[in-house]
């Protein structure tokens, strides 16, 4: 019966496999399908609920408090996880994963329920819940070499859900915050080495009881190891490619000397162990490294890797692996399709993270393999314009990791990066994006981000007094830059038009006048006047080649320099503007008026201050218990403001919504993208999709809404002085001592699809409980704005 | 009366036109009506002569009636009207008739009062005309002590002195 079961299901996952027809070349995100799991569809109080009524009775107090809170913690902590659009389900890698998790199952007598999940994230991990759930992610399925490998990561943490190992961390961590048991009369550094202790005795258990488990399968042992040694380099990029610098030289952009190492720290995890935990490699002898490495892993909640693999090695020897072991059992075929879905999904998920450099480089992992995906080098240019971004508006090093966390050739890349800094990187991405877009008029992505990197630049470098830019730019682009274009009457003559109209003669100059280095330095100490022409003549220099051969970039130049002028001529007029707490972003054309609005996700959190001295705690159950009131609120005044809305709301998902699950979470995902890069003013990473999702609710305006409550305490203790100080009112001041406060804040903004911005935010702070007077009253002021703004 | 007309009708353009939000009032509307009813007992020792202290209770009933106009988000003119009427819950044993100063009772008296407010809510609350406020206005008290009067016919101790 069970094996009839598991060819059904093989069948229904290699008909799944390959049913779809996924396009690399334009790759979209996978997406959910079928009807939501039970897990999805239940409250958390209601997960909470059964789950105390499991709670024995015979366990010590201390249990069975501890019992309860790893109950409420769990359900909701876990609901969090399922709820944030980053679990797929019904998916061709979820069902390849569960179909391997089956085969694991197949060996035991009694089956457990075990459900896995799949997690759309970059980090190299894997987790199991005490209530059954495995998740695994991306990031591992990625970097895994054979099915064997994620067979024994999976039978690592079902011994983790078997042994109740999460559970009995939960207690131990209670038993040490509050001295009991084994912590009685403790050290606080002897808790700390107790509880790592008991954290990796876990972790051994379960490799051991999982390699057990996993030899009573046909799998290749010997994977058992691998998969370690897998997940040993997590830090580094999921693949290895070699490149060359010529792969970004496009347009006129030539790096230059130096920019480019040649040489490389060769991968070393434990090298990158003795960093990360802040010990020099290079100062101290071999046993003060050895002394270090025991120390940093001391306090660790895993042994250590090496370690780990070690033990595996002599279980595996004692064990003798056999011939007849086989590294797939399920397909090999499906292991190879879903880890190359897997590594089409990480970069994309970088840059959502704004690990750009990380995207960058998984991009030209998968030109390798396919060079025609669009995919790819759309990712490569989002990265770089994302750099540029961030750089410009002088955050670069948000966006860019240190040389000394990459090895091997990923550090190449990142070493490249350090050096060009904001000016190169802005170069480079106009170059390579300008080039890409050249490739695909059409592709509105390109096109928005070539605008908006052209703006960059314009903006940001136009009227800097020290042209920085200008000066290393000069040796940045190369040598057909480092020859002099414009000679000075003609700089002059169009810059009186303030605009860049190249003619072909420019280009014979360029070629005949040779600009030294001697020159460039009385160009550089020339006053802030002629400053500003060598500006226009570093955007002729660097992107020499699309003045000369593509007229829509001088467009978009000339473009981009008038809303410059005009932007100048409103700024006096904004600063007066601007004493509104609203950050409007107006456009007629873009305003909501009569259209028809999405509401997203409404949220609602509720925070208890205990004492007078304490912050406000979270109480995940009166926040699910109390946001019906505020949906009902938004429900009420949005039919009196709007025309037309709609409300996707994931707590009110029907069963058979797996669709409308996905839909919102890209839609969330590109709310707080904008709202995380907010100061950088990025083009979303989704914009298509997130269009596509538009079009399909016929509305360009998608409104994110929620309130958070506060309820606090008055300082007892003050009060209660100045009572006893005024014995006449002392009445007065118990009451007030004893009474609490409401405080709650409205958090609203409305981000357009056609404009890929933000039009208006609004966060309101007002006194009082939310009563449904204040909370609509309120609620209808905000909404009432964002409609007519 | 001019002066007072051309103040009138530059309050009101003010009122009218000053405030030119787009979400005033409950729910975007402006003018809203409120009416309660009120009791509240009260104590009054107003009584005491040389020789008597009295201290008396008392009900007073308020009937209001009140119409507010939301020029703002956080401003609204109102105009309430309010009815008071007091009752004492017992007789004074003393003779009125021989205290010096005293030729009525604070029994069954009647007040009106008019009140045209200007209020300015709290912007930390809700907009008007919910949530706490500050009220600027004039009073205007119409007290009926007619039915207040000492007679023999309110005052039956005193009706055989005959």
């Amino acid at each position: 019966m069970n094996k009839s079961l598991l060819i059904l299901l093989c069948l229904t996952l290699l008909k799944l496999g390959y049913s779809q027809t996924v396009d690399f070349n334009n790759y979209v995100p996978i997406k959910s399908r079928g009807d939501l799991p039970k897990e999805f569809s239940t409250s958390s109080l209601e997960k909470f609920q059964d789950a105390k009524k499991k709670i024995s009775k015979d366990k010590s107090k201390i249990e069975k408090e501890a019992l309860r809170d790893y109950e409420l913690e769990s359900s909701y902590a876990i609901d969090d996880i399922l709820h944030s659009g980053k679990v797929i389900f019904n998916d061709t890698i979820s069902n390849y994963v569960n179909a391997v998790m089956h085969k694991l199952m197949e060996q035991r007598e009694k089956r457990k329920n075990v459900r896995v999940y799949v997690l759309r994230s970059s980090v190299v991990n894997a987790f199991a819940t005490g209530k059954g759930l495995i998740f695994v992610t991306m990031g591992l399925i990625a970097r895994m070499h054979s099915e064997a490998e994620l067979a024994f990561v999976l039978s690592h943490e079902y011994i983790h859900y078997l042994k109740k190992h999460s559970i009995n961390d939960y207690i131990e961590s209670k038993k040490a915050k509050y001295n009991k048991g084994d912590y009685r009369n403790t050290s606080i550094d002897d808790k700390y080495l107790r509880r790592a202790n008991f954290s990796k005795e876990q972790e051994s258990e379960s490799d051991e009881l999982g390699f057990d488990l996993f030899t009573k399968t046909n799998y290749d042992i010997s994977a058992a190891t691998s998969a370690l040694n897998t997940i040993w380099y997590y830090y580094l990029p999921y693949d290895s490619v070699t490149f060359k610098p010529s792969f970004f030289e496009k347009g006129s952009f030539k790096l230059p000397e130096g920019f480019f190492k040649n040489e490389y720290d060769k991968v070393d995890p434990k090298a990158f162990e003795k960093i990360t935990s802040g010990t020099s490699t290079s100062s101290k002898k071999d046993d003060d490294e050895d002394a270090g490495e025991d120390e940093s892993d001391k306090y660790s909640t895993h042994p250590s890797t090496d370690s780990r693999i070690e033990k595996l090695d002599a279980l595996i020897k004692d064990f003798g692996n056999s011939g007849s072991r086989s590294l797939y059992l399920v397909s090999e075929a499906t292991f190879k399709y879903i880890k190359k879905l897997c590594r089409y999904e990480i970069p994309r998920i970088n840059l959502l993270d704004g690990d750009y450099e990380y995207a960058m480089y998984h991009a030209m992992v998968l030109l390798n393999d396919n060079p025609n995906s669009l995919y790819a080098k759309k990712i490569i240019a989002k990265s770089l314009y994302s750099m540029a971004k961030y750089g410009n508006t002088g955050h670069f090093n948000d966006a860019h990791i240190k040389s000394k966390y990459a090895q091997g050739h990923f550090q190449q890349l990142v070493f490249m990066m350090g050096k060009l800094k904001s000016q190169g990187i802005s170069a480079m991405a106009m170059n390579y994006c300008w080039d890409l877009r050249s490739q695909n008029p059409d592709d509105e992505e390109l096109n928005s981000i070539c605008r908006s990197m052209m703006r960059s630049i314009v903006f940001s470098y136009e009227d800097r007094k020290k042209h920085v830019f200008y000066k290393s730019l000069a040796d940045t682009i190369g040598p057909k830059i480092k020859r002099k274009t414009i000679d000075d009457s003609e700089t002059e003559k169009t810059d009186g038009d303030e605009e860049a109209t190249v003619k072909t003669t420019k280009s014979k100059k360029a070629k005949t006048v040779a600009n030294n280095d001697n020159d460039n330095e009385e160009e550089d100490s020339n006053d802030e006047g002629t400053s500003k022409v060598k500006v226009k003549e570093y955007f002729k220099r660097s992107f020499i080649y699309w003045f000369e051969k593509d007229t829509a970039f001088a467009n978009l130049y000339n473009e981009k320099m008038k809303d410059l002028k005009k932007k100048k001529a409103k700024v006096a007029k904004e600063k007066s503007k601007n004493s509104d707490d609203l950050k409007v972003n107006k456009s007629d054309i873009h305003c909501v008026k009569d259209g028809k609005v999405i509401l997203i996700d409404p949220f609602y959190s509720y925070y208890e201050q205990r004492s007078y001295y304490d912050q406000g705690k979270y109480d995940a159950i009166k926040s699910e218990q109390y946001k019906s009131n505020f949906t009902d609120a938004l429900n009420y005044v949005a039919r009196k403001t709007f025309s037309e809305y709609e409300v996707l709301d994931q707590d009110q998902l029907k069963i058979d919504e797996a669709e409308k699950l996905s839909e919102i979470t890209l839609l969330r995902d590109c709310l707080f993208e904008n709202l995380n890069k907010r100061g950088v003013g990025l083009v979303s990473t989704d914009l298509s999709l997130v269009k596509q999702v538009a079009e399909k609710y016929h509305s360009s305006n998608i409104i994110l809404t929620g309130m958070t409550i506060e309820k606090t305490k008055l300082n007892t203790l003050g009060t209660q002085c100045v009572g006893c100080y005024t014995l006449v009112f002392y009445p007065l001041f118990v009451t007030m001592s004893m009474s609490k406060t409401y405080e709650y804040s409205i958090f609203t903004v409305l981000y357009n699809t056609d404009l890929d911005d933000f039009r208006v935010s609004y966060n309101k702070q007002i006194r009082g409980k939310d009563t449904q007077a204040s909370l609509t009253s309120n609620l209808y002021q905000i909404l009432s704005r964002v409609k007519t703004y | 009366m001019k002066k007072t007309s051309i103040i009138f009708s530059v309050f009101l353009f003010w009122a009218i036109s000053g405030f030119g939000q787009k979400a005033s009032g409950y729910l975007g509307k402006r003018f809203s009506v409120s009416t309660g009813v009120g009791v509240f007992p009260f104590l009054t020792s107003d009584y005491s002569t040389a020789n008597n202290y009295y201290i008396i209770p008392g009900i007073s009933k308020r009937v209001y009636l009140n119409a507010e106009y939301a020029i703002g988000e956080y401003t609204g003119v109102g105009l309430d009207f309010s009815y008071h009427k007091n009752i004492l819950m017992m007789f004074p044993k003393f003779d009125p008739f021989n205290t010096p100063g005293y030729d009525c009772l604070p029994y069954d008296v009647k007040c009106k009062n008019i009140n045209p407010v200007v209020r300015f809510y709290n912007k930390s609350m809700s907009p008007a005309p919910l949530g706490n406020y500050i009220s600027l206005g004039i009073n205007y008290s119409m007290l009926d002590l007619s039915s207040a009067m000492l007679t023999l016919s309110s005052y039956p101790e005193f009706q055989n002195v005959d």
